[in-house]
């Protein structure tokens, strides 16, 4: 009887220990207060990325007709060279909210700092003025890494474009036995204040479901290497890559 | 648990320990039917993401939930008619209680965006510009 209620106590306590509840979330802006002063004056460098979610389905960015892998590529690209990285989603006031739940994780995945909700219109979204002729050119693309910590995300990506050369043909590789293999991971490193790896680069997400080109790039990430961050610094790094078959 | 009752001629026996399994096993069975209902504010069919954050709930977040029917809740608490000034009202106390708080909205994945908007762009009118949105994680 004994272990009995050893055991049942102990499945108690897991039960009790588990309870605090975890939640999954993302944050969002949103217009503020509408301000009777005019807008400045739009100014013709700033950039900005604007998803558009139109009644019917169709998606757009920046008024320009694509499917949604080509905005992850587009997005991911305009992106990397922008200073802040802010999209802005809008959306038709009928279409599904899980949908737009969508273009915001799409934003967040390309490496959207702050994602914003535009303000609503009655006519929905600014119709698209052109559609983009599809495709992305072959090969990989590695996006704007995310930096938690002290390093610069100019030296984080300096350190793995060096080893896009090998991740690309790792993949060119799986490319010949699967012609559609398609997808994209997210890549987590670690770095340590000499420069050093903490933990095993890992490959955080994969759409990709190869499991072979994941082992090729999990034989390539150890090459990473960086610059010493200084005393009890650290950083831990996201990289966003993309694979297309072109 | 078992040992000897009594030191001199009484009767030997094992405690009784049948009451004390009834109670651990019902409590037991209570925490496995309210843990899975244990959630903050009300039940609802999340969206999913993939870039979400995991937290920890420890009641950071002023839980906003609006259900598939379109019925507004603040916590566990219903706003009747969905009334703006009841949601306000109920947003605002909550916010004095501790001003740290957060806002997290937990939407329905099938309401039309728009019923979810009018309920942000009240909030944001109150300076609540910046929510979170609580998403099931994918993959």
């Amino acid at each position: 009887m004994t272990p009995l209620i050893d055991i049942v106590l102990v499945v108690l306590i897991i039960m009790m220990v588990n309870i605090p509840i975890q939640i999954e979330e993302m944050d969002i802006k949103l217009p503020g207060e509408k301000k009777n002063t005019p807008p400045p004056p739009p100014n013709p460098n700033a950039q900005q990325l604007v998803i558009a979610l139109y009644e019917n389905g169709d998606v757009a960015l920046n008024r320009e007709g694509m499917d949604e892998e080509t905005m992850l590529y587009e997005a991911t690209r305009r992106l990397r060279g922008m200073g802040k990285k802010h999209v802005f989603v809008d959306a038709h006031e009928t279409v599904e909210y899980g949908r737009v739940i969508d273009m915001i994780d799409l934003a967040r995945e390309a490496g959207a700092e702050k994602v914003g909700l535009a303000r609503m219109k009655e006519v929905g979204p600014a119709p698209m003025t052109k559609v983009h002729p599809g495709g992305r050119p072959r090969g990989i693309y590695i996006g704007s890494p995310k930096v938690i910590g002290a390093i610069t995300e100019k030296k984080a990506d300096q350190s793995m474009q060096r080893l896009g050369g090998k991740i690309k043909s790792c993949y060119m590789q799986r490319l010949s036995s699967r012609p559609k293999l398609t997808g994209h991971m997210t890549i987590k490193v670690e770095v340590g204040p000499q420069g050093e790896l903490l933990s095993e680069p890992a490959i955080d997400k994969d759409s990709t479901g190869d499991l072979d080109l994941r082992d090729c790039i999990n034989l390539v990430l150890p090459e990473l290497r960086y610059e010493p961050l200084g005393e009890q610094k650290t950083a831990a790094i996201y990289y966003p890559v993309l694979f297309s078959p072109g | 648990m078992g040992g000897k009752m009594g030191a001199g001629g009484g009767p030997m026996g094992d405690i009784n320990v049948t009451p004390l399994i009834d109670v651990v096993l019902v409590l037991l069975v209570v925490f496995m039917v309210i843990t899975p209902m244990l959630s903050s504010g009300l039940p609802v069919d999340l969206p999913m993401a993939t870039t979400t954050v995991q937290v920890n709930d420890v009641g950071q977040h002023i839980v906003i939930s609006l259900t598939e029917k379109g019925e507004w809740a603040v916590e566990q608490e219903m706003v009747e008619d969905n009334a703006e000034e009841a949601l306000i009202r109920l947003v605002q106390a909550e916010f004095n209680k501790n001003p740290e708080r957060s806002i997290l909205v937990k939407a329905d994945r099938r309401l039309p965006y728009g019923d979810v908007r009018i309920l942000m762009d009240i909030l944001a009118e109150n300076r609540f510009t910046t929510v979170f949105v609580a998403a099931g994680k994918e993959g």
